[in-house]
């Protein structure tokens, strides 16, 4: 799926937004690359959805900037911007009833164009995509009438669609059951193995330690770590982001927190 | 393919409501007619200009308004179902209507004639949604839902405005022309006007249904339609300038007729899935037939016409009942 094989970088420098009194963010920094997955936590409220926002360029920030292959995120236009970095959203809304298979075309629309209809290319691209992802048996139902994590799927599908490099996902485990975040997880670690970058918000320590490349801890508006799972997800930093006590248990070579 | 069969069906719909009147014209005599006006066959003069009049003068002008009404009415209501992601929208969420009607009452009030209250009234209805979206833009961004409270006080702003107007007005003469206008008409139109608003109301179908994939994306939600590579904002606007001219046209032409922009979609979408490049055209076609009919029945249901907006109100009812029961499922 992956258009180029080339390194592909997007980061964010300094990245300050204030939505009237309150300062949502406050210096953040965070980049992900190709081949990377790299997981933020924070707690509720802590900005994660903001400095996603920013990052994709859904809005812009009052101070740092915004770099897409060294390229200032604003001279980039949207469409070129969609070819290279696709979005699966937390709160999906689904008032109408389209079909799954419509979806993961809609993901093709940056290549498509805004006018054109679909080609024979873009027909073979969805089918690959809904084969891969398991999702062919449901192709033609309407995505509003399948299961919570089929319908994730559905939109990681639209997402991959894209053919972009770069996926940003926010808190994409919430509300699926423990085998779709398992099969999610899965198929996260093969997009990566790919060279596809992820950056993905999580309120799954576990998770965020078994699968990243790199974890970034945000807290009051400021990336406070940034580093390799073993050396920033601890037991202190679980406290310091929930205020929970927890011990890290190791085994087969994993690590998950018991709260205490 | 169910586009096809809906052209079919305005077709037949269309040829049947010209036999639908005072007086009885068969689908016979349409076809002679038509025969000796392509000078295929030979009619007698007098019932050649009979026929024509009848045909022609007549009929035909009602028919082409209430399938452009209707066909432009249910694609705005379509579009903006699929802009505010709301299937209980309808063309009058932004204020189009209220303004319109305020319109039409100040020039009928002012003494002027019906043209003058036609374009009165597609003034006022753009003006109103102007101000709906002046207001949302106090609000900052021009979001989903500041311009619906936009459009909420720009509707009750020239509400209150045509209720001053009726309360000033002429209670003998001035007022029931007032009301009747608010109850919708196509009794007044002639074959010059229809084919003169045509052409921007098929325009206006038409940008729509070219902005039909734009809408899909806009209806996963703002975000998801930026990271597709949308402009949102733009697009937004885009949708509901096309939406709101054809309204106004429609409004301003046949005065108010409810309801068929709100349930027709929804039959559309039963038949042809939510993706609106098949939706909006299937819309159209169909809210085309069904103003047709709503229409035959305004002229020959009694003696007298009856205003073809309580036709739409009464059948729609029902109609939109039916599509609940249908579609209440998907909602979940």
């Amino acid at each position: 799926m992956m258009a180029s094989k080339e390194p592909l970088r997007l980061a964010g420098r300094d990245l300050t937004f204030s939505r009237g009194d309150r300062r949502v963010l406050d210096g953040a920094s965070l980049g992900v690359a190709s081949g990377e997955i790299v997981s933020l936590l924070g707690a509720n409220g802590a900005g994660k959805t903001t400095l996603l926002r920013l990052l994709m360029g859904f809005l812009a920030p009052q101070g740092g900037d915004v770099r897409l292959g060294g390229e200032s995120l604003r001279g980039l236009g949207r469409r070129q911007v969609a070819q290279k970095i696709a979005y699966v959203a937390q709160s999906h809304l689904a008032p109408f009833p389209y079909r799954v298979r419509d979806v993961v075309m809609l993901g093709r629309l940056p290549h498509i164009g805004l006018f054109n209809r679909p080609g024979q290319g873009d027909e073979d691209c969805v089918d690959h995509l809904l084969e891969r992802l398991g999702l062919s048996p449901l192709a033609g139902r309407p995505y509003t009438e399948i299961s919570g994590g089929e319908r994730q799927l559905t939109l990681l599908g639209r997402a991959l669609a894209q053919g972009a490099r770069i996926l940003v996902m926010d808190e994409p485990m919430s509300g699926l059951d423990y085998g779709h975040q398992m099969r999610l997880i899965g198929f996260l670690r093969d997009l990566a193995a790919e060279g596809c970058g992820i950056l993905m918000s999580t309120h799954h320590p576990d998770h965020a330690h078994w699968v990243s490349s790199r974890i970034a801890l945000l807290i009051d508006g400021r990336i406070e770590a940034d580093g390799a799972p073993g050396d920033v997800l601890t037991p202190a930093a679980i406290r310091w982001l929930y205020g929970v006590d927890t011990v890290a248990v190791s085994a087969s070579g994993r690590t998950a927190f018991l709260p205490l | 393919m169910p586009l096809p069969l809906l052209g079919a069906g305005l077709g037949a719909a269309a040829l049947g409501a010209l036999t639908i009147g005072r007086y009885p014209i068969s689908l016979r005599d349409i076809i002679a007619f038509l025969a000796a006006a392509a000078h295929l066959s030979a009619l007698p003069q007098a019932r050649y200009d009979l026929l024509h009049n009848i045909i022609i003068e007549i009929r035909l002008p009602r028919i082409l308004a209430a399938a452009l009404v209707g066909a432009a009415l249910s694609a705005s209501g379509a579009a903006y179902q699929s802009v505010f992601r709301n299937p209980l929208v309808s063309p009058g969420l932004l204020g189009v209507l209220g303004g319109a009607s305020f319109g039409a009452a100040l020039a009928l009030i002012l003494g002027l004639g019906g043209l003058a209250a036609q374009g009165s009234a597609f003034l006022f209805g753009i003006a109103a949604v102007g101000l709906g979206v002046g207001v949302a833009n106090l609000f900052g961004a021009a979001s989903m839902i500041t311009l619906v409270l936009g459009g909420m006080i720009s509707g009750a702003f020239f509400t209150a405005a045509l209720s001053i107007l009726k309360y000033a007005a002429d209670p003998y003469d001035q007022l029931p022309a007032i009301v009747y206008w608010l109850m919708g008409s196509l009794a007044s139109v002639d074959l010059h006007q229809v084919l003169s608003i045509a052409p921007p109301i098929l325009a206006g179908i038409g940008a729509l249904v070219a902005l039909g994939r734009i809408m899909d994306a806009l209806a996963m939600g703002d975000d998801e339609a930026r990271s597709l590579g949308v402009p949102v904002t733009l697009a937004r606007y885009a949708i509901i300038a096309a939406a709101t001219l054809i309204s106004a046209l429609c409004v301003s032409m046949a005065g108010m007729i409810g309801w068929v922009g709100l349930f027709v979609p929804h039959f559309a979408r039963l038949l042809v899935g939510p993706r609106n490049a098949a939706l909006l055209p299937a819309a159209a076609l169909l809210g085309a037939i069904f103003l047709i009919g709503a229409d035959g029945l305004a002229r020959s249901a009694m003696r007298s016409e009856i205003p073809i907006g309580i036709i739409t109100e009464l059948l729609g009812i029902p109609a939109f009942l039916l599509v609940l029961r249908r579609a209440r499922k998907s909602w979940a």
